[in-house]
C-alpha cells in the first residue's frame, strides 16, 4: 500500500462505507422504490422537509426502524469482530485465532441459552434478557479463562489458548445438556448461528461505544503489535511491556466481542478470515491492517446480511452466509496469491 | 459452540418441530369388519405408509405423543395406557402414567420393560428405535396428520386398533358437527391476513398443521410464502405483509411492543394482537393434532373474527 495517498484513501473508504450502507438499505423484500427509500432517509436523517406523499407509514418504518439501523449495526459488528480477530492473531502469533478462541462465544451462548430456556422477561435500555445474559456470560467466561491461565503477573499464551478451548468445550456441553431438556431447541440453535433480524437502534446504541472505543484502544497499540509479530521474547527485549499489552488487548477485545455477540448471536468466519484477506493486500503492518480490517469486515457483514434478509422470502441466519460466501472467496484469494503466503 | 455438529442439531430441531405437524397423508384403516367390533388380526396403514398387523385386542398401550395420549383418554381407554412421554400433559389423569421418554425420544429400555402390545408415536420417533421396538414384537403406529381431516382419521383408526370403533365414530361425528358449525360461521367473512409468531419470527408455513387450520377458516397465512413448514420471516416481511391479526405463541406482548416497526402493523394499531403463552392449556390445543383440535379451531376463529363471537 502506498503511503502518499493515505488521507485521500481514508476519504474514499469512508464514502464507500456510506454508499454501501445506503445501497443496502434500498434492497429488501418489501417493495419500496429506490427514490422512496432515499426520500425517507433524507427526511429522517437531515430532517428535510420532503414531500412524503404516496409513501406508506409502513414503508417509512421498514426503512428507518428496520433496514437502516440493521445495516449500520451489521457494519459495526462486522468491523468489531474483524479487528478483534486481527488483535488475537497478532498477540498469539496464531493464524487460527479468532474472536471466539478464548471461549467468549460459548460463554455468550450459555447466557443466551439460560435466558431462552428460563423464559426470562426483562428489559434494560431496550435490550432483552437474552442479550444481557449473553453479555454477562461472554465477559464471565473470559474472566474465568484469564484467571485460570494467569501465573503470577504473567499470562502464557499457550495456557491461555488451552484453557480457552477447555472452558469453551465445557460450556458448549452445558448448553447441549440444557438443549436436551428444553423445549426451545430451535431458538437456541438459531441464536448460535447469528442474526440481525429485528435488531434496531437500541442494539446499535449498545454496540456503538464498544466498537468505537475498542477501535481506538486497539489502534493505539499498533506499533507494539507490529513488534509482537517478532515474537513475545524479542518484543520484550525491544522494550514492549508484553504482559501489559496482552492484558489491554484481552480486556478490550473481550468487551467488544461480548457486546457484538450479545445482540446478534454467534457470527463466525468474519473475525477469522477478514484479517487474512486484508493482510493479503496491506501486508502485516497494523497501521493499515486494523482500520482496513474494520472497514472490510463491516462492508462484508452488510453484504452478507443483505443477502440473509432478501435472498429468499425468509430470513437466513447470517452466520451461514458469511461462511458460505466468504469461504470460497478466501480460497480463491489464497490460490491467486500462492507465492505470498500469509 | 462452533464445535457442535450444527447440521445434526438442526436436524434434531426440525425433527422435533415436525412432531407438531405432518408430512404424509393418513390413509385410514382397511375395512375388515362390518360390525362395530374389530376383527383381529387387523391390518392398518399408519401415517408413514407402513402396514401394521394387530394380532389381538391390545391390552397394554404406550403413547409417546401428547396427541395420541389425548385420543386414548378420549376413547375411555386411559387405564390401558402404561407409558407416556414427558409432554403428555392432558388430561390430568395422564400425569399418573409412567414417563417413558422426553424430547430426546422414547426410552427403549423403559418401554420394553413395560411390554406394551402397541405404541403410538408422532413422526419424530427415530428410525433405529422404531426398528428395535418392532423387533421386540411391539406394534408401532406413527401419526403425522397434516390437517384436521388427518386428526379425525387418526381418532377413528385408534378406535379400530383398540376395538372401540363405535366410541371413536361418535367422537368424530360430534367433532365434525362442531367443526362445520365454526367453519360455516366464518365462511361469509372477508379473508384476514394472520401472522403466527412462534418466537424469533419463526412461523408456521405452508404444509404445517397450523397453516391448514388457518386456511380452513379462510384466513390468509402471512408465512405461507416462506420456504418449508417452519420459515423464519424477516421483520421487514412481517411489517410489509401488514397482518390484521397477530397471534404469538411465544413472545410476550412487552417483547412485541419493544420490537421496532411492529407498531405500524394493522394488528397492533387495531388491538388484534393475541398472546397464547407457553404453559397454558390453550397453547397446547392450538397446535396439537389431538381431539381438542376443534377447540383450537374455535379459538383461532374467535381471535381472527372477534365480532362473530360477541
Amino acid at each position: 500500500m502506498k503511503k502518499l495517498s493515505n488521507k485521500k484513501l481514508a476519504m474514499l473508504v469512508s464514502i464507500l462505507c456510506f454508499t454501501v450502507v445506503i445501497f443496502s438499505t434500498t434492497i429488501g423484500i418489501a417493495d419500496i422504490s429506490f427514490v422512496q427509500t432515499i426520500k425517507i432517509l433524507l427526511n429522517r436523517i437531515l430532517l428535510m422537509d420532503i414531500d412524503m406523499e404516496g409513501i406508506k407509514p409502513s414503508a417509512s418504518a421498514i426503512i428507518w426502524l428496520i433496514r437502516f439501523p440493521r445495516s449500520l449495526l451489521a457494519f459495526f459488528v462486522g468491523g468489531s469482530l474483524a479487528i478483534c480477530g486481527v488483535s488475537y492473531q497478532s498477540i498469539f502469533k496464531n493464524p487460527m485465532a479468532d474472536p471466539y478462541i478464548l471461549g467468549v462465544s460459548s460463554g455468550a451462548a450459555l447466557g443466551a441459552t439460560v435466558g431462552i430456556v428460563a423464559r426470562l422477561e426483562f428489559y434494560i435500555f431496550g435490550l432483552n434478557a437474552i442479550s444481557i445474559l449473553a453479555f454477562i456470560g461472554a465477559t464471565g467466561s473470559l474472566f474465568l479463562v484469564y484467571n485460570i491461565s494467569r501465573v503470577g503477573k504473567k499470562v502464557p499464551v499457550n495456557t491461555l489458548l488451552l484453557s480457552g478451548i477447555a472452558i469453551g468445550q465445557f460450556l458448549s456441553a452445558a448448553i447441549s445438556l440444557m438443549m436436551v431438556f428444553a423445549n426451545d431447541m430451535h431458538r437456541i440453535i438459531f441464536w448460535t448461528m447469528g442474526s440481525f433480524n429485528a435488531r434496531s437502534w437500541s442494539q446499535l446504541i449498545m454496540v456503538l461505544p464498544y466498537a468505537l472505543i475498542g477501535f481506538a484502544v486497539i489502534f493505539s497499540t499498533q506499533r507494539e503489535m507490529d513488534i509482537m509479530l517478532l515474537g513475545e521474547d524479542t518484543a520484550a527485549q525491544l522494550g514492549v511491556d508484553t504482559e501489559r499489552l496482552k492484558r489491554k488487548i484481552l480486556v478490550t477485545t473481550a468487551l467488544v466481542t461480548a457486546a457484538s455477540v450479545s445482540v446478534t448471536g454467534i457470527i463466525g468466519f468474519v473475525g477469522l478470515i477478514i484479517p487474512h484477506i486484508v493482510r493479503i493486500f496491506t501486508g502485516p503492518k497494523h497501521i493499515y491492517l486494523i482500520p482496513y480490517s474494520f472497514v472490510t469486515g463491516g462492508i462484508f457483514m452488510i453484504l452478507c446480511d443483505t443477502l440473509a434478509r432478501s435472498m429468499i422470502s425468509q430470513e437466513i441466519p447470517v452466520g451461514i452466509i458469511t461462511a458460505l460466501f466468504g469461504g470460497p472467496f478466501f480460497v480463491y484469494l489464497l490460490k491467486q496469491r500462492k507465492t505470498g503466503g500469509l | 459452540m462452533r464445535k457442535l455438529n450444527k447440521s445434526l442439531v438442526l436436524f434434531l430441531a426440525f425433527a422435533m418441530l415436525i412432531s407438531f405437524a405432518a408430512c404424509s397423508n393418513s390413509e385410514g384403516g382397511d375395512q375388515t369388519g362390518g360390525s362395530s367390533d374389530s376383527i383381529y388380526p387387523l391390518t392398518i396403514t399408519d401415517d408413514l405408509g407402513n402396514e401394521v398387523v394387530i394380532e389381538s385386542e391390545p391390552e397394554k398401550i404406550v403413547s409417546v405423543a401428547p396427541s395420541s395420549t389425548e385420543i386414548i383418554f378420549e376413547l375411555g381407554l386411559g387405564e390401558k395406557l402404561v407409558g407416556r412421554s414427558e409432554f403428555c400433559n392432558y388430561p390430568e389423569e395422564a400425569a399418573e402414567v409412567e414417563v417413558v421418554g422426553g424430547f430426546s425420544g422414547p426410552n427403549t429400555e423403559l418401554i420394553l420393560e413395560l411390554e406394551p402390545d402397541v405404541l403410538f408415536a408422532a413422526g419424530s420417533v427415530p428410525e433405529e428405535e422404531k426398528a428395535l421396538l418392532e423387533g421386540s414384537g411391539i406394534k408401532v403406529i406413527v401419526y403425522n396428520p397434516e390437517d384436521i381431516d388427518g386428526v379425525l382419521k387418526n381418532i377413528e383408526l385408534t378406535g379400530k386398533v383398540l376395538n372401540v370403533s363405535e366410541t371413536a365414530s361418535d367422537i368424530v361425528e360430534s367433532l365434525q358437527a362442531k367443526r362445520q358449525e365454526i367453519v360455516s360461521m366464518v365462511s361469509g367473512e372477508e379473508a384476514k391476513r394472520v401472522f403466527i409468531d412462534l418466537g424469533s419470527f419463526i412461523s408456521a408455513g405452508s404444509g404445517s398443521f397450523i397453516d391448514s387450520i388457518l386456511s380452513e377458516l379462510g384466513a390468509e397465512n402471512v408465512a405461507a410464502k416462506g420456504e418449508g413448514q417452519w420459515p423464519t420471516l424477516t421483520l421487514e416481511q412481517v411489517v410489509d405483509a401488514n397482518p390484521q391479526v397477530y397471534i404469538s405463541l411465544y413472545p410476550t406482548i412487552e417483547e412485541l411492543n419493544e420490537t421496532p416497526g411492529l407498531s405500524e402493523v394493522s394488528a397492533f394499531q387495531n388491538d388484534q394482537v393475541v398472546v397464547i403463552p407457553w404453559g397454558i392449556e390453550e397453547h397446547d390445543f392450538v397446535q396439537r393434532p389431538g381431539p381438542r383440535v376443534i377447540q383450537g379451531l374455535e379459538l383461532y376463529a374467535e381471535i381472527i373474527y372477534p365480532s362473530l363471537f360477541e
